[in-house]
């Protein structure tokens, strides 16, 4: 079994420990006995997306993220083929905001986006801080992390999570992220597949079952990992009272 | 009249509050609300030295105090950490008279970088040292991008600044400075490496052209000899550099001339050296003085302490989480000691000033330099251990070359009884002086 795993604008788009996705992810997939090959690819890099199986881009500063938006549009067509071949893009903190209808910055200014989904973006003049603890129907147990971010997305028709701690797409929002077909969006910001084991094992076997119909998947010891998660959640529900 | 009164009221609540705990910014919060341009209507000295940076304010803004105060001037500096606006007035009127007039020769003011803005509005200083800026504290920085364009409000023409050479961002910064600029910098030596360690840094592209930078050396992190291949940005001319380090011997010289000695063996106090030395010479102080002041410092630097725990060597280093650079300081040191070795790392709280505890930043510092650093043992302690113990496994850490446990106690049991070598703990500020004070008790 082969993987091929692009890392898009790993050195723009990497504000906050991004990094430690795509090192989860290849060490899961290689526990499972696959080649994983990544491709660390930036601005003005020639980019194929019909060998890539998976795509990652992390969130970055609100004028990296135009820069990026910029650059990636040479590819839209590809990437929307790529999202309707069932392949894998996961987009963490502002990074999903590009693969909506727009986005609109501080000055009023409407940047067009890929426009691959109905959702659009805003920038606002305050951070929006906040520990995460996000369920979705995908797997058991939810999903812990973190936001940091100056812009909100709205007019979501496909939430991937409910809130149950955490600030979500906008302020009082009870959803976040965005998912269609196996793209998924999300403002959770660093390793979230370091820090959820399980939110992994599930992408995992997706990724997997998807290009390899017989694949079985095959239990890993994940205690350290398993117990770093179970330690969070713990000291989360501590906070909350 | 109101100025008086904020001074009078000022200097009651500093003295009240010395007794008790000493360092606060309230008088400093209280005198402004009493008298809100309490900062313009204050009467300067003749020098005012402002020092900022991610790492380092205080340690180089001690160094520089020691060096005025043993070169016969009076100093006024705020020391206990408050470099907020409220702490630089607490300082000012600890300082002035009852006319307002301030009565030392020299301040030297350490601000926190978002806060330069409102501190130099009111009151701009002589020289500003920029020492380095990176990463920081994410939850309540946002990134670099948001205090960079703060810094940058702080700045105009007037001031004089010294800035670290080696790091790419400070130039970024300062490029559209017309004023004066000395820069100063550390030249390639036996620690630098000539290839990347990690994809994710700071900054990686021209800020005029967008071309990808080119590193002829790195120190740590973005730090090194930069430059943009289309000749648009690049490191500049290092008036005062240091040369011919000698970590063992614990010297180095000042562009080649000049032989400084070390108080340890840090790269960073290299920085915080120089950043002073710079000084030293823009206002007329003898090399000779500026020397005879350096063997005489007596502070205990905060990040670095020698122990022994059962005749071991025990290095205790202080790392700040939530900055990546800090770590890295610290575990490229651990790496430049070669010999069989065992560490201890971990914290129980991400940070003292909230109560979020966002983990991102573990995977923003460069642990991987463990990997091939001799290791016996790495000892995970605190709330978070598995967390550190995690990212240490993705940093190619033998699993079962690592040991986690809860508190420092069980730690300092276990390194005693199944670790080998000098020990280095790299820990956060929230439990590196228990550590430091539990290792001394035990070797007792």
């Amino acid at each position: 079994m082969k993987i091929v795993i692009a890392h898009l604008y790993y050195d723009l788009m990497n504000l906050y420990g991004e990094s430690g996705n795509v090192k989860a992810l290849k060490k899961y997939l290689e526990e499972q006995g696959v080649k994983v090959t990544i491709k660390f690819l930036s601005l003005n890099d020639t980019m194929d997306f019909a060998t890539y199986d998976f795509v990652y881009i992390g969130a970055g500063s609100e004028n990296n993220r135009l820069l990026v938006l910029k650059d990636l549009k040479r590819y839209q067509k590809d990437i929307k083929r790529f999202i309707d071949e069932n392949k894998f893009i996961l987009a963490t903190g502002n990074a999903h905001e590009i693969f909506g209808q727009y986005i609109i910055d501080l000055n009023h200014k409407k940047h067009k986006a890929l426009s691959i989904f109905d959702y659009y973006a805003k920038d606002v003049d305050f951070r929006i801080v906040d520990e995460v603890y996000f369920e979705t129907p995908l797997v058991k147990k939810p999903l812990i992390g973190f936001q940091n971010q100056a812009s909100i997305l709205r007019d979501n028709p496909h939430p991937l999570f409910t809130v149950i701690m955490g600030v979500g797409s906008y302020p009082n929002s009870k959803t976040e992220g965005f998912r269609y077909h196996n793209f998924y969006g999300t403002y959770i910001t660093g390793p979230l597949l370091i820090r959820n084991p399980h939110f992994t094992k599930y992408l995992v076997k997706t990724i997997l079952k998807n290009k390899y119909p017989d694949y079985k998947y095959k239990n890993i010891n994940k205690n350290i990992e398993e117990t770093a998660y179970r330690n969070f959640t713990k000291h989360l529900l501590s906070i909350k009272q | 009249m109101r100025k008086v009164i904020a001074i009078i009221l000022g200097k009651i609540a500093k003295q009240v509050l010395k007794r008790r705990d000493g360092g606060s910014a309230y008088p400093g919060a209280l005198a402004k609300k009493i008298c809100p341009d309490i900062l313009e209507v204050l009467i300067r000295p003749k020098l005012i030295v402002a020092v900022t940076a991610t790492n380092g304010k205080t340690s180089t803004a001690t160094i520089i105090t020691n060096m005025l105060s043993q070169n016969g001037y009076t100093v006024g500096f705020n020391s206990s950490g408050t470099n907020t606006d409220n702490g630089v007035i607490t300082l000012l009127i600890d300082s002035c008279n009852l006319k307002g007039q301030v009565v030392k020769d020299a301040l030297v003011l350490e601000v926190d970088e978002r806060h330069t803005k409102e501190v130099f509005k009111h009151l701009q200083p002589d020289y500003l040292i920029i020492g380095n800026i990176t990463r920081d504290q994410a939850p309540r920085n946002g990134h670099l991008d948001v205090v960079m364009t703060a810094m940058k409000q702080a700045l105009n023409d007037n001031m004089h600044l010294i800035v670290n050479g080696d790091d790419p961002l400070i130039n970024k910064l300062t490029l559209n400075h017309k004023g004066k600029i000395t820069y100063y910098g550390v030249s390639k030596n036996e620690a630098s490496y000539v290839k990347a360690r990690v994809t994710n840094l700071d900054i990686a592209y021209c800020p005029k052209c967008h071309a990808r930078l080119e590193f002829k050396y790195f120190h740590y992190s973005n730090t090194g000899d930069y430059l943009c291949p289309n000749g648009d940005f690049k490191r500049p001319k290092i008036d005062y550099e240091a040369t011919k380090i000698n970590y063992r011997y614990k010297h180095f010289y000042i562009n080649d001339q000049i032989k400084l000695p070390m108080q340890n063996d840090i790269l960073f106090h290299i920085y915080n050296t120089m950043a002073a030395f710079t000084l030293s010479q823009l206002i007329g102080l003898k090399p000779e003085d500026v020397i005879a002041s350096l063997k005489n410092l007596s502070f205990s630097i905060i990040r670095f302490e020698k122990l022994k725990l059962d005749n071991r060597p025990c290095t205790v280093l202080s790392c700040k989480n939530e900055t990546p650079n800090s770590y890295d300081q610290s575990l490229l040191y651990i790496k430049r000691h070669r010999e069989k070795k065992t560490v201890v790392m971990g914290f129980n709280r991400v940070c003292s000033r909230y109560t979020w505890s966002d983990l991102g930043w573990l995977w923003d510092a460069d642990f991987e330099v463990l990997k091939d650093s001799n290791i016996d043992k790495i000892v995970c302690v605190g709330k978070f251990a598995y967390d550190v113990a995690t990212r240490l496994i993705y940093a190619g850490i033998n699993t079962d070359d690592i040991i986690i446990c809860q508190t420092l106690d069980q730690a300092i049991k276990i390194i005693r009884k199944k670790t080998k070598g000098p020990i280095y703990a790299a820990l956060n500020f929230d439990i590196v002086r228990q550590f430091a004070t539990e290792v001394k008790e035990v070797t007792l």
